[in-house]
């Protein structure tokens, strides 16, 4: 976060995976976005869909990796703040807000380190969480009451969840697109129990499957495998259903090998008491890997671990096909 | 023999102490921007304030060239004084004190000139004064080598044509970059500038939470129009952080304990007009329920001028001042307000402005007092009707106990005697006038039938002896009462703190004490009961009520 650097592979995703994605649901939405995410100091994906994009919440922390302290210089901060206006003076956005400090404190606060309170005053309709960095240790944060705690980067995307569940002041509907970017080497301590008790007979005829594999290899199917099954829990838990789209496995900046996840979202009025996800967990496991390569999008080469073909590698044609699209969007 | 002044005559700090005195409030910054974009004929501004910057921009005519480059003038306008709301050429450095940097850039309506950027280098401004003063005090630096204003400025300022794709919009945006901490806590509370924003700038009336709001905003409109005066309203966003609401004017329904229409009154002089005046009063005899809001507002070109408290001691007793909610809408020309809008200018039309304030004061103190002498009627009429019910009820229980029917005698002429005088004071309603008549009637029934058992009880002779019994007789007199439907139950005081508190009389600690031992040693100790010192606080709320109506 903070310290990304656009590379030539992210630009493909932006621009022919995300940003066709981001049309079509324009298109379909009828109305201007907003945007929450960790965007950096260059604003590469706001300039890209800023056509479809109205207003801004980002984050930025002052010294990455190192814990939020008033002490430290807001320079990035400002300079954030001086590109984001820049952006709002040309009009290609209406208005920003921007919080100073790590996504994931500033929630769990609500409020950043200069002492904005935290608020979300309509339906973010897209969520663009780079945890792209390879930062494996839990953020060490106390709250208001004062009350320390380790926090996770996935414990952002619940508590943002939460809020969007929350929200009642909108007449936008709480349909939704998340794209997460996780480094491939990512481990969190849930990570670690998830792999060794894994809930379903599926998660473990999955691992099982994996077993066998180089460990980079494994690496990247055990964070599919925890990613699709924190979505599933978080989402559910607050009455979204959701839907992935293949996870595309590439080299980022500086050879760090990233893995970008693309989930819709959309709450399900016909279930209000218990949500069921439209597509069954094993679909996406056994979904190929998407990656870039000679700035284009293709199929990972797939150990045979993953079996269900892809036809196309339009985003917009396999939204349009899934289940969860037809009856919820 | 004139005296010429050199540039080195006005020192750079003249600035500073213009800035400071004038402007004490850092969201009065705010204020000077919107009020820019007002004259600018904005129809839509917004304010966003973030960590590091606020930003104010409209969609006003926007500036050339020409217009910034006089903009930066301290004291010197193009502005209009008679239509524009800005004029003395100060507003534009009201952020002095409050940021680093101030950036306003500006594309003019006419799309053949370049937008541009006009920047004010505050805080090089300000390290340079601060210099200059540690050096004064240390003694090491002369009178003669002292910063003069304009070297300060054309030092700090600079103006730069840009590219259109820079800044496309028509309209003005004007960024207070690099925020002075201190003054950033208090302008990052949404409620604290939003409550200031409503009562200065010219907001809209909200429809959805006031009914009376289109009506006022018609009103008002029509009569300036008549008078060919100007009634601007604008569409004002605030944003701080990802909070962001349209603001409108402040007025509420949950002001105001039901609904009655406004009154509007033209604030005039024999020959001259001023403005108009609407005012929207507590149907109950009760305080408008939010202190700030309570009274009458001045405003010029939908700016403030003063405060509301300001204008109480033109109704003599602010009794009905405080049941109003209201503003004048001042649209004379010629009435100019201060630098720092507490006030209009000192003049001799100022002084005939507040003698017609007065009057049309006068006009509002009797309209409240007639208004609410009825409802203080209404409350009286149904008082009564409710008593001389209870206590028709009650004849047949205490037939057998004189002193009692005696006491419910005195009961019945003291409510009686109340109505009546009312009635000859025309203090009913006339829409009431029916049902008093027909409480007195009742009364007095009832009243010949309670003497009438206390004379047979006297004489002892003869067993009691009715055609009807009482209740029968009484019964059709009593159905023709009107039906009193029951108030809505005021919260009951707990203790006289609590009574002196709801008639938001001032209060101290101090005061809390002796008014404790009041209560213990004088108001208990005479209760017998619970339900008796509960209605002694009643009694005594009533009493001072009357006494502050009275004043």
């Amino acid at each position: 976060m903070g310290e990304f650097v656009d590379n030539p592979s992210k630009k493909v995703i932006r621009l022919d995976w995300c940003k066709g994605l981001i049309s079509y649901i324009h298109t379909f939405l009828k109305y201007r976005f907003l945007y929450l995410g960790l965007p950096g100091i260059a604003l590469y994906d706001i300039e890209a869909w800023s056509e479809y994009i109205d207003q801004i919440i980002a984050f930025q922390c002052r010294d990455y990796p190192r814990p939020s302290s008033i002490s430290q210089s807001p320079k990035k901060v400002a300079e954030m703040e001086e590109s984001l206006k820049a952006l709002e003076r040309k009009g290609l956005i209406k208005t920003f807000s921007l919080y100073d400090g790590y996504i994931e404190e500033v929630l769990l606060r609500g409020r950043d380190i200069a002492g904005n309170i935290f608020s979300q005053n309509d339906v973010v309709t897209i969520y663009n969480l780079d945890f792209c960095n390879n930062l494996t240790a839990a953020l060490p944060v106390s709250d208001d009451k004062g009350t320390a705690q380790y926090v996770y980067k996935s414990h952002a995307i619940k508590k943002l969840l939460e809020i969007q569940r929350d929200i009642t002041s909108s007449t936008r509907p709480k349909k939704f697109i998340m794209f997460l970017t996780v480094h491939a080497s990512y481990r969190e301590k849930e990570m670690e129990i998830f792999q060794k008790q894994p809930e379903s007979k599926y998660l473990l005829d999955y691992f099982k499957r994996i077993q066998r594999l180089s460990r980079e290899e494994k690496q990247i199917r055990l964070l599919k495998a925890y990613i699709l099954d924190i979505i599933r829990r978080y989402f559910a838990h607050c009455n979204f259903s959701c839907h992935l789209l293949p996870a595309i496995y590439y080299e980022g900046a500086g050879g760090h090998t990233l893995v970008t996840f693309t989930i819709a979202g959309a709450i399900d009025t016909n279930n209000t008491i218990r949500t069921y996800h439209k597509q069954k967990p094993y679909e996406f496991l056994r979904t190929p890997f998407l990656t870039v390569k000679k700035q284009k999008l293709e199929l990972y080469f797939s150990p045979s671990v993953e079996d269900l073909p892809i036809e196309s590698l339009d985003p917009v044609a396999m939204i349009k096909d899934s289940e969860h699209f037809t009856r919820l969007w | 023999m004139s005296i010429k002044i050199k540039r080195q005559d006005i020192g750079a700090e003249i600035i500073s102490i213009l800035t400071k005195g004038i402007y004490p409030d850092p969201r009065d910054a705010l204020r000077e921007y919107v009020q820019n974009g007002v004259d600018a004929g904005a129809n839509n501004i917004e304010i966003k304030i973030r960590t590091d910057s606020i930003v104010i921009e409209d969609d006003g005519c926007g500036m050339n060239k020409e217009v910034l480059e006089n903009a930066v003038r301290i004291g010197i306008s193009d502005k209009n004084p008679t239509i524009d709301v800005g004029f003395r050429g100060i507003g534009i450095y009201s952020s002095f004190h409050l940021c680093d940097r101030l950036d306003i850039y500006s594309q003019h309506q006419n799309n053949s000139s370049s937008p541009h950027l006009l920047s004010f280098d505050f805080h090089s401004m300000r390290d340079d004064l601060g210099r200059q003063q540690s050096d004064r005090l240390k003694g090491t630096l002369s009178n003669d080598k002292l910063i003069d204003l304009q070297t300060l400025l054309e030092k700090n300022i600079t103006l730069k044509r840009l590219d259109g794709i820079d800044y496309e919009r028509t309209g003005t945006r004007v960024e207070m970059v690099g925020l002075e901490p201190n003054f950033f806590k208090s302008l990052s509370k949404f409620e604290e500038v939003a409550s200031y924003l409503q009562q200065v700038v010219p907001l809209h009336f909200n429809g959805t939470k006031f009914k009376w709001a289109r009506k006022i905003e018609d009103k008002v409109t029509a009569i300036c129009k008549q008078r060919r005066a100007e009634f601007r309203l604008i569409n004002l966003t605030l944003q701080v952080h990802s909070r962001i609401e349209k603001l409108f004017r402040p007025y509420t329904d949950e002001q105001f304990e039901g609904y009655i229409e406004p009154y509007f009154k033209e604030v005039k002089g024999r020959d001259t007009f001023y403005g108009v005046a609407w005012g929207c009063l507590n149907p109950e005899r009760k305080k408008i329920r939010e202190k700030a809001l309570r009274g009458f507002l001045i405003k010029k070109q939908g700016f403030a001028i003063g405060e509301r408290a300001d204008v109480g001691k033109y109704f003599g007793r602010t009794t009905f001042f405080d049941r109003y909610i209201g503003e004048i809408i001042v649209v004379h020309p010629d009435l100019l307000p201060n630098a720092a809008r507490s006030d209009f200018e000192f003049s001799s039309l100022r002084t005939l402005f507040y003698e017609a304030v007065s009057n049309m004061a006068i006009s509002y103190n009797n309209r409240a007092n007639e208004y609410q002498e009825y409802t203080k009627g209404d409350e009286q009429l149904d008082d009564a009707i409710e008593k001389i019910k209870q206590l028709y009820a009650h004849t047949s229980y205490y037939a057998d106990h004189p002193e009692q029917l005696i006491e419910m005698i005195v009961e019945i002429r003291k409510n009686f005697s109340q109505i009546k005088g009312r009635m000859e004071r025309n203090s009913i309603r006339p829409g009431r006038m029916g049902d008093a008549e027909k409480f007195l009637k009742s009364a007095r029934a009832l009243e010949r039938e309670i003497q009438q058992l206390i004379n047979q009880k006297s004489k002892k002779s003869k067993p009691l002896k009715f055609k009807k019994l009482p209740e029968l007789r009484l019964f059709e007199k009593m159905k023709k009462l009107p039906y009193v439907k029951a108030m809505e139950a005021e919260k009951e005081p707990g203790n006289l703190i609590e009574v002196i508190e709801s008639l938001d009389l001032p209060m101290n600690e101090q005061l809390k004490t002796v008014l404790e031992l009041i209560d213990e040693r004088y108001i208990q100790a005479s209760s017998v009961s619970k339900e008796e010192y509960i209605d002694n606080l009643k009694k005594l709320k009533t009493e001072i009520e009357d006494l502050l109506n009275e004043e």
